[in-house]
């Protein structure tokens, strides 16, 4: 489904990314773990070509992603707010998300149905723009927007971020939920290793812009490795 | 003055002029914009050019056409300068609550922030740019009756006058950020200033002002002693003001948006499929943005003025009546137009993930801003009313603005890689402008079309002109789904550079 070849990427003289090959294979969940700077985000913005890369390629489902643009159509990402239209509402942003892939509002009000508990009356109908949400709903506002159209593969940076203890708990659960119901690959990257854990089966960490550890092992194994990676 | 423990006035002053300086000089825009630089000093010049040409053109015009001395005749008019001074500052001038914030959480009192950002207000060069008019205009008018030393107090009087100018805005400004209504005080005061000079018999504000600006050229003590009681009471009011309603309610803070009472939808552009949702989108960012309503309301401003100078006047009678046809027609995307990606820039990341979204954007703005010519177009009619335009010419104008001229707006898309902040004013550092390319653009954009337009009435007979017009805008027009297209593939070739011009220029919260 994704695969990266000889992918680096330079700011200048530093080099923020540099892997060699890795392979992310659809039906996959995958988290991306790494202390600041190992370029985690870099990596995101290269897979959504939001980033040239100085070396190598990234091919979703054998094309190039700086090439064509119909990866686009399976793709949903979310990774800061950039990604928000904030002088709308959120239903205008739902459904202007939902128009960009062909699907009618009550297609969109459909989709949205299931994150309605997880948005706890608080993001819809509220007369009010995005830009005045507080960060975590404008967070829930990004995330259910990368995942409106179903997309065969779901980047999500950072998604537990400015929520709070039970949002986390309930993206954790969408997110399992929607990797088992529609089959797409999601890949998230997240400082809290524990919830990257409990939801992603394959972690890959990342240290200076390389990935030193691919590993798919079970839970227990996993919290191992990481905590001694990790413990200073 | 308060006196902070750590840090003394002076050293606090220096520091907080030391941020204000650095806010400037590394100001994202300005760092992405060499050229606004360049930009920013040549129109600095050429408004001290301007003020000096008026100094003498006053000191020279008033001698010859009347009786009275140059400087009554000034004087009298003092008022009307400051008035254009207080509009001009808000353009430019930055309000003290707007760098306050940073400071609050500080061990630093704070009235004694205000009290050195007040001073540095005061302080500000800003307050002596109307000396490049009043120098050579006493040097001229002045120094024959009273001497250099009437010179000398008449300039030192009209710094005074801008330094309480200065407060005068910073007070109206502050309070009319609190609460729209504010807007009253002063139109109350320049309204009762107006009725006092024409109501009663006798001119009393002019003459006032005229007895004033002699007490200041003649050097009278009283006259200075009312300027500094003057200042030291506004400033006194503005500190007042600023400890008062900004920090004890809600200026200082990312104020929180009012409820919206009717979410507006544009639901008749759903029809129009993916396009239609993105003039849907347009007319959103347009309507809901300060950036961007600030701009209409300038561009709106503009037509209405031009229009009706064009149409009661013969100021712009000959060449210069297609200078303003031209740029009334288009002057509101040439507003918009001339920042076409830079409001895009606050979710550029949102547009590029999604399936030739630019293009549709690109589309979708083109319709709209054309559509948009018609409101211009209807609006000078009252030209052709008045008899000052014919009415195919008019038209023809117009058809031939909607194609040729966003056609070369438009390359600008390809260029602008700048964000530009939503919802804030336009105001400095707005990132309006200053990019070469943006510039040149912009000119082109404007000139060509005029002179081809001037060249094109001047030989050939009106029919002929209108014809050519007419048939070269609809070129434009029908042919715009390719060079829109073109527009797209050099955006794209070109899209990491602009997405890393878009990101670094983006403002954080």
């Amino acid at each position: 489904m994704i695969d990266i070849k000889n992918l680096s990427k330079k700011f200048g003289d530093k080099i923020a990314l540099d892997i060699e090959e890795y392979h992310i294979s659809p039906g996959e969940m995958i988290g991306l773990v790494g202390n600041n700077g190992a370029g985690k985000t870099t990596l995101f913005r290269l897979m959504v070509d939001l980033l040239d890369a100085t070396t190598g390629e990234i091919t979703i489902n054998g094309t190039k992603v700086n090439e064509t643009e119909s990866w686009k159509d399976i793709t949903g990402v979310f990774i800061d707010k950039g990604f928000l239209i904030d002088y709308l509402t959120a239903e205008e942003y739902f459904y202007f998300v939902g128009k960009l892939y062909g699907m009618s509002k009550n297609e969109v009000d459909e989709r949205i149905e299931p994150y309605k508990s997880f948005m706890k009356d608080e993001v819809l109908n509220q007369k009010k723009y995005i830009r005045s949400f507080s960060a975590g709903n404008a967070q829930k506002v990004g995330i259910i927007a990368a995942m409106i159209h179903e997309p065969k593969i779901l980047i999500l940076d950072e998604p537990f971020n400015f929520l709070d203890p039970s949002s986390q708990e309930a993206i954790k659960r969408l997110l399992k939920e929607y990797n088992e119901r529609t089959g797409a690959c999601v890949i998230v990257s997240s400082h809290n290793l524990n919830h990257t854990i409990d939801i992603c089966p394959r972690i890959a960490l990342l240290e200076k812009g390389k990935l030193i550890k691919d590993l798919i092992a079970d839970r227990t194994e996993i919290t191992k490795e990481l905590s001694d990676y990790f413990s200073i | 003055m308060a006196i902070n423990k750590k840090l003394s006035f002076r050293e606090l002053f220096l520091e907080l002029r030391q941020h204000s300086k650095l806010h400037l000089k590394r100001h994202p825009m300005r760092e992405a914009n060499k050229f606004s630089r360049y930009m920013l000093n040549l129109g600095i010049i050429a408004s001290a050019s301007y003020l000096i040409f008026f100094g003498v053109l006053f000191g020279i015009g008033f001698s010859a056409s009347s009786n009275l001395e140059p400087y009554y005749i000034m004087n009298k008019g003092l008022l009307i300068v400051f008035l254009i001074d207080f509009k001009l500052r808000f353009f430019y001038q930055q309000l003290p609550a707007q760098e306050i914030t940073p400071y609050l959480i500080m061990p630093i009192k704070r009235e004694s922030i205000i009290d050195c950002l007040l001073l540095r207000s005061g302080l500000s060069a800003q307050n002596i740019i109307w000396l490049f008019m009043f120098i050579p205009f006493s040097l001229i008018a002045i120094v024959p009756n009273h001497g250099l030393w009437g010179v000398i107090t008449y300039c030192i009087g009209i710094v005074m006058i801008s330094i309480f100018n200065n407060y005068w805005y910073i007070l109206c400004r502050t309070l009319i950020k609190e609460h729209f209504l504010w807007v009253f005080l002063p139109l109350t005061v320049y309204l009762g200033l107006a009725a006092l000079e024409f109501i009663p018999d006798g001119h009393m504000v002019s003459r006032a002002s005229m007895i004033f600006g002699q007490g200041l050229l003649a050097g009278w003590f009283w006259t200075f002693l009312v300027l500094i009681g003057s200042i030291i009471g506004i400033v006194f009011i503005v500190r007042h003001v600023i400890s008062n309603i900004i920090f004890n309610q809600s200026g200082l803070s990312t104020k929180p948006e009012k409820e919206i009472a009717k979410v507006r939808k544009y639901e008749f552009l759903e029809k129009y499929g993916l396009v239609g949702q993105y003039m849907q989108l347009e007319f959103k960012l347009i309507l809901r943005n300060k950036s961007t309503r600030s701009l209409l309301h300038m561009s709106f401003g503009f037509l209405v003025v031009f229009t009706l100078v064009s149409a009661f006047t013969t100021i712009y009678d000959g060449n210069m009546s297609y200078f303003i046809m031209v740029y009334n027609l288009s002057i509101v995307a040439l507003f918009l137009c001339q920042n076409i990606m830079n409001f895009e820039g606050n979710y550029i990341d949102c547009l590029m993930t999604r399936h030739e979204s630019i293009l549709s954007l690109l589309q979708a703005k083109y319709y709209l801003y054309a559509l948009a010519t018609v409101i211009p177009w209807v609006f000078m009619q009252i030209l052709v009313i008045q008899d000052k335009q014919p009415f195919f010419k008019l038209l023809s104008i117009s058809i031939f603005c909607a194609g040729t001229l966003f056609f070369l707006m438009f390359q600008l898309a390809v260029y602008n890689k700048t964000t530009i902040p939503l919802n804030k004013k336009i105001g400095r550092n707005s990132g309006r402008g200053n990019n070469m390319i943006q510039t040149i653009t912009t000119l082109c954009a404007t000139f060509i079309p005029m002179i081809l337009i001037g060249i094109l009435y001047s030989f050939s007979p009106e029919y002929i002109a209108n014809w050519v017009l007419s048939i070269i805008g609809i070129t434009f027009i029908a042919t715009s789904p390719y060079w829109l297209r073109n527009v797209y593939k050099r955006f794209m070739v070109k899209r990491y550079i602009n997405m890393e011009g878009f990101r670094d220029s983006r403002e954080s919260d």
